[in-house]
């Protein structure tokens, strides 16, 4: 390996808190009025203090329901366990909510991971591109032409065994806290976007079924569009479906 | 292969680049209802890696009304690795979407192992890592079509293993690629200061002729342990010490498109085009047998 990449392969590690890492980047650097392990220190302060900032902005929702000071606490141990592979901030965040998953200090908060994940979800259809949409009077023309039917792209589903909708219309202030109960069961949350919108709406699990068929579909005969007519123009309505095949 | 030789580069018309402000989406709305007075906006490359959504929407609207300069921070210029491919793709895509009138990234590096560490690191400065960087912006401008702009770094630390002083290390890099200089005048500034050496040595021994994009920014100054510190946070107005810089670096070269950058406490805009009017006012005033160079 050569002297630059031995180098920066210690300071890599040197700032992701390896100590041993970060006295072989040492020997490299003039200690000259600041030693050199303090030099460093300013990149390794850089690196937790950006990403971390980078990530409140992108979860603010799941801060204001755990408090400023655990959330900036997981995220500095999150930081340095899984850092960003991809100079691309907006796909950083991807692994948080497994991150909580495993946060021992998570452990009273278990609805953290599914609102981390539908705030990720949110996130990832702000910036997505959006498929043009069928409207409910299109369906029935589209299947008697054999026209191809599919969920746009502009959606996630997140499910979750607590209330992950109403928790989040209390991180939003649209439902005061004491409405919503943990232990009421879980929702399906569906993220849709459009015209520069992005909404949450529930969902069924019988619509996650008709879109897991629909997806899966490559021609119009794989699925039964007449028994679904109904279904179909609702989830028009709702934005969710496109004509695949033009 | 040197891009700048090459005969089928695609270069915007030239346009009057004399003074441009960072684009922050706090300022997006404004920027369109009101048309300010800027003659350019300058874009983090990598806010924009993204397939949709309201920043590609208010970017396409405000690419209509203004010439755009497309910075990169993420590339990683100085990494012994090479280039991601992924990376350098997705950039040559917004050259391609926006056609930019300027196109820029760091002397520096943000990538090891296929993790990004979401900072402008320094290296050594010796004959191994020009020949890195050297390949790395060849591999760039082959890929752009086009010349890049690299940009001196902001320095808090310096090598046992650097024989290279960082202005002949540029001159290097413009030589052996075709490249051209974005000239951060407070980095050198902070760099000088951190590291004991003249600011306005360095300043003069650029030459002119490859500067194809200025920067100016604040800083913060910090004391640690006894020891002042600057650091290149770019959250507040310019410095008089770097104004003072930046008024003898174009007596001497001639007024280049030259961007305000403010990227963390955004103040209102307005206080934007306050600091874009003194860079104005500098270069109105300027000696009058400069000539003048247009990006």
């Amino acid at each position: 390996m050569s002297s630059l990449a031995e180098f920066q392969r210690s300071m890599k590690r040197a700032i992701l808190g390896d100590a041993n890492a970060k006295a072989l980047a040492a020997a490299d650097i003039v200690s000259d009025g600041l030693a050199a392990e303090q030099r460093i220190q300013i990149h390794e302060n850089n690196y937790r203090e950006t990403l971390t900032d980078s990530l409140k902005a992108t979860f603010p929702i799941s801060q204001a329901f755990v408090g400023e000071a655990f959330f900036e606490g997981a995220l500095r141990k999150f930081v340095l366990d899984m850092p960003p592979r991809w100079a691309q901030l907006s796909k950083y965040g991807e692994t948080l909510a497994d991150f909580f998953a495993t946060y021992e200090h998570a452990e009273t908060i278990p609805y953290i991971t599914d609102l981390v994940r539908l705030e990720w979800a949110v996130h990832n259809i702000q910036n997505s591109d959006a498929d043009n949409t069928i409207s409910a009077d299109d369906i029935e023309d589209l299947i008697a032409q054999g026209s191809l039917i599919k969920p746009v792209k502009q959606i996630e589903i997140v499910e979750s065994a607590y209330p992950v909708l109403s928790l989040w219309m209390v991180g939003t202030g649209q439902m005061p806290p004491e409405a919503v109960h943990l232990d009421q069961g879980g929702q399906i949350a569906l993220v849709i976007g459009g015209e520069g919108t992005v909404q949450l709406q529930a969902l069924e699990e019988k619509q996650i079924d008709i879109l897991v068929a629909l997806d899966a579909a490559e021609t119009s005969e794989a699925v039964n569009y007449e028994g679904l007519l109904e279904d179909l123009k609702q989830m028009a309505t709702r934005g969710m479906l496109k004509r695949a095949d033009i | 292969m040197a891009v700048a030789m090459t005969s089928n580069m695609t270069i915007r018309p030239s346009t009057d680049l004399s003074v441009g402000v960072s684009l922050k989406a706090q300022h997006y709305q404004l920027i369109l209802e009101q048309q300010p007075s800027v003659d350019f906006f300058e874009i983090h490359a990598e806010n924009y890696m993204v397939d949709g959504g309201a920043h590609h929407r208010f970017l396409e609207a405000i690419s209509n009304q203004y010439p755009i300069s497309l910075h990169g921070v993420g590339m990683s210029l100085g990494s012994a690795e090479g280039l991601d491919d992924a990376h350098v793709a997705r950039f040559r895509e917004l050259v391609d979407r926006y056609n930019p009138a300027l196109v820029s990234e760091h002397l520096a590096w943000s990538v090891e192992g296929e993790t990004y560490l979401n900072d402008l690191l320094p290296f050594p400065l010796n004959a191994e890592s020009l020949a890195v960087v050297v390949g790395n912006v060849n591999r760039v401008q082959d890929a752009i079509g086009r010349k890049l702009l690299v940009e001196n770094p902001s320095s808090y630390m310096t090598f046992k293993n650097s024989d290279i002083p960082e202005v002949e290390f540029l001159a290097d890099v413009v030589g052996q690629t075709g490249c051209g200089l974005l000239l951060d005048v407070n980095n050198i500034y902070v760099s000088g200061r951190n590291m004991g050496w003249s600011p306005e040595a360095y300043l003069d021994a650029v030459d002119g002729a490859s500067i194809g994009e200025i920067h100016l920014a604040g800083h913060l100054l910090k004391d640690i342990d006894g020891t002042e510190l600057r650091i290149d946070d770019h959250g507040s107005a310019v410095a008089d010490d770097v104004w003072s810089l930046y008024r003898r670096l174009i007596n001497r070269v001639g007024v280049k498109p030259t961007l305000v950058e403010w990227d963390n406490n955004i103040p209102d805009f307005s206080e934007f085009l306050n600091e874009a009017e003194k860079a104005r006012s500098l270069q109105t005033a300027m000696t009058p047998n400069t000539e003048k160079v247009m990006g």
